[in-house]
C-alpha cells in the first residue's frame, strides 16, 4: 500500500492498485474523488476556491486551486490514464461553513454549487456525496477497490 | 467548582513567556534602533542559536553563512527576524499533541502559524503595514488550547452533546468547563505581562464585539485559517463566524476569496520551517 498525499489545491489520479490517495483536513475546501471501475482509474482534487478569476496569472501556476480549472484536469488527466469518463464515479467531499451571521463568507456552499455546475456541465452526476455541516473532514480512495472513506473528528470513519 | 480552580492553577505551573522577547517588543513599540534590539536578542543564547539555525536553513537559501544576530537583521530584514524571534519563543508552548481537540502533535502550531501569516496577507490587503501586534495575537490565539486541552478530553461527550445541540464549541466548553479556551488564554497573556492589545485580542477572538480592533482582524484570521481546514481539529468550524466584520474592514467578497488565497500561498511557502520548529529535521 502506497500513500499518496493530495495537499490544498493539488490533484492526483493513478491506476496503480497499490495506492491509496488521501487529502487531511478538508474545511470549506472540496474534494472530488473519481473513480472509474472498469480501469480502476482513480482521482482526487482537492480544490479551496470556486472561481479562478480572482487571480487568473496564479491559476495557470496553481490550477488546483480553483473548481473551474481544477476539475477540468483532474478529468482530463484520468483519461490520459485510459479512463472512460462516461463511466466515471463522481463522489463529493467537504465544503463545511462555519456558523454565520449571514451568507457572505459561506465559501463552502459556493465551492460545492461551483463543483456540481462543473461536473454537469462535463456530463457527470454525482453518485454520493459527504458535505456541508460544521465538520472537517479527511477523505481516501482507494484505487484498487474504488473505495472512499471520510473520517470526521469525534464521529469516526464511513464509507460512502 | 472543581475544574475551574484546576484549570487556574494548570495557568500559574506554565513556564514564564522569556522575558528577553518581551524587551524586544518594548524596543519595537519604542521604535528602537534595530541593533540594539539585536544586542538584546543576543543575551538569549537559546534563541540566537535558533535564529541562526533558520536563518542559515533552506528556506532562506543564503549562500553566505549568517554567524550573529546582527548579520541576520541585514540579511533577513527586521520584519522576518521579529517574526523569527516570537514564533521560537512561542513554539515550545506547543510541542504536545492536544487531543481534546483531535489535533495531532504540531497541528495547533500550524494552525497558530498560519492565524499570523494570515493576519499579513490582511494587513496587505488593507494597504496596511505589516504591524507585529497583531502578528503576536494571531500566534497566540489559541494559547488557552494548551491548557483546556487535557479538560476539555475528560468532559469531551458533554461538550459534543451541547456542540451537537447548536452551540458553538467555545460556548459548550464555558458551559461544561465553567471557561473558555479564549478567557484562559487572556489570563495567561496577563500573567505573562502581555501587551493589553495582545490580552483582549486573545481574550476576545471569539467575541469580537467585546474587544478591541485586534480581537476583531483576530478573529476574521482564525476563521479563514480554519475553513482552510488548518489544524482546524474537531472544533474549528463550530464557530458563530461575525462575517459583518468583513465588510466593515470594507472587503468585499472577491477580496475574501483572493485573501484566502494569499493565505494559502503562504503558508506552502513556510511549509519547510514547520518541520523544522517541531523537531522533524529539516
Amino acid at each position: 500500500m502506497k500513500l499518496k498525499v493530495v495537499g490544498i489545491g493539488e490533484f492526483q489520479t493513478s491506476n496503480d492498485p497499490e495506492d491509496i490517495l488521501v487529502t487531511y483536513s478538508l474545511g470549506s475546501c472540496v474534494a472530488v474523488v473519481v473513480y472509474e471501475p472498469f480501469t480502476r482509474v482513480g482521482g482526487m482534487l482537492h480544490f479551496m476556491l470556486p472561481d479562478s478569476e480572482i487571480n487568473l496569472e496564479k491559476a495557470r501556476k496553481k490550477p488546483g486551486v480553483f473548481a473551474d480549472t481544477g476539475i477540468p484536469l483532474l478529468l482530463q488527466s484520468c483519461k490520459a490514464l485510459g479512463a472512460d469518463l462516461k463511466k466515471l464515479q463522481v463522489k463529493l467531499v467537504g465544503g463545511a461553513e462555519l456558523l454565520s451571521s449571514s451568507d457572505f463568507f459561506m465559501i463552502g456552499k459556493r465551492n460545492l454549487t461551483a463543483a456540481r455546475k462543473i461536473l454537469w456541465q462535463n456530463g457527470l452526476l454525482i453518485k454520493a456525496q459527504e458535505v456541508g455541516g460544521q465538520v472537517n473532514r479527511t477523505v481516501s480512495l482507494e484505487i484498487a477497490t474504488g473505495k472512499v472513506l471520510v473520517k470526521i473528528p469525534g464521529e469516526g470513519v464511513k464509507e460512502i | 467548582m472543581k475544574a475551574l480552580e484546576q484549570v487556574l492553577s494548570r495557568i500559574k505551573e506554565l513556564p514564564p513567556f522569556p522575558l528577553v522577547v518581551l524587551k524586544v517588543w518594548e524596543l519595537i513599540g519604542k521604535e528602537a534602533p534595530f541593533k540594539e534590539i539585536a544586542q538584546v536578542v543576543e543575551l538569549d543564547e537559546g534563541l540566537t542559536s535558533e535564529i541562526l539555525k533558520i536563518a542559515n536553513s533552506p528556506f532562506f537559501g543564503l549562500k553566505r553563512k549568517i554567524s550573529s544576530v546582527q548579520e541576520a537583521v541585514v540579511y533577513l530584514g527586521e520584519k522576518y527576524l521579529l517574526e523569527i524571534v516570537t514564533r521560537s519563543a512561542s513554539k515550545r508552548y506547543y510541542q504536545s499533541a492536544h487531543e481534546g481537540y483531535e489535533l495531532q502533535r504540531g497541528e495547533l502550531w500550524k494552525h497558530s502559524v498560519a492565524c499570523a501569516l494570515a493576519s499579513e496577507a490582511l494587513n496587505k490587503r488593507l494597504n496596511q503595514k505589516s504591524d507585529h501586534v497583531l502578528f503576536t495575537a494571531a500566534l497566540l490565539h489559541d494559547i488557552g488550547k494548551i491548557v483546556l486541552n487535557s479538560f476539555v478530553k475528560e468532559a469531551f461527550h458533554e461538550i459534543i452533546k451541547r456542540v451537537k445541540g447548536g452551540l458553538t464549541f467555545v460556548e459548550a466548553e464555558r458551559e461544561v468547563l465553567g471557561i473558555d479556551h479564549a478567557e484562559i488564554g487572556g489570563q495567561i497573556a496577563k500573567r505573562w505581562n502581555f501587551p493589553e492589545e495582545i490580552i483582549d485580542a486573545i481574550q476576545y477572538h471569539h467575541e469580537p464585539r467585546k474587544g478591541g480592533p485586534y480581537a476583531r482582524k483576530v478573529h476574521v484570521c482564525n476563521v479563514l485559517c480554519s475553513s482552510l481546514g488548518i489544524g482546524a481539529g474537531l472544533d474549528e468550524l463550530y464557530e458563530r463566524f461575525d462575517s459583518e466584520l468583513l465588510k466593515e474592514l470594507s472587503l468585499n467578497r472577491r477580496d475574501v476569496m483572493a485573501l484566502l488565497f494569499d493565505l494559502y500561498q503562504l503558508y506552502e511557502k513556510t511549509q519547510s520551517l514547520f518541520s523544522m520548529e517541531m523537531g522533524y529535521g529539516v
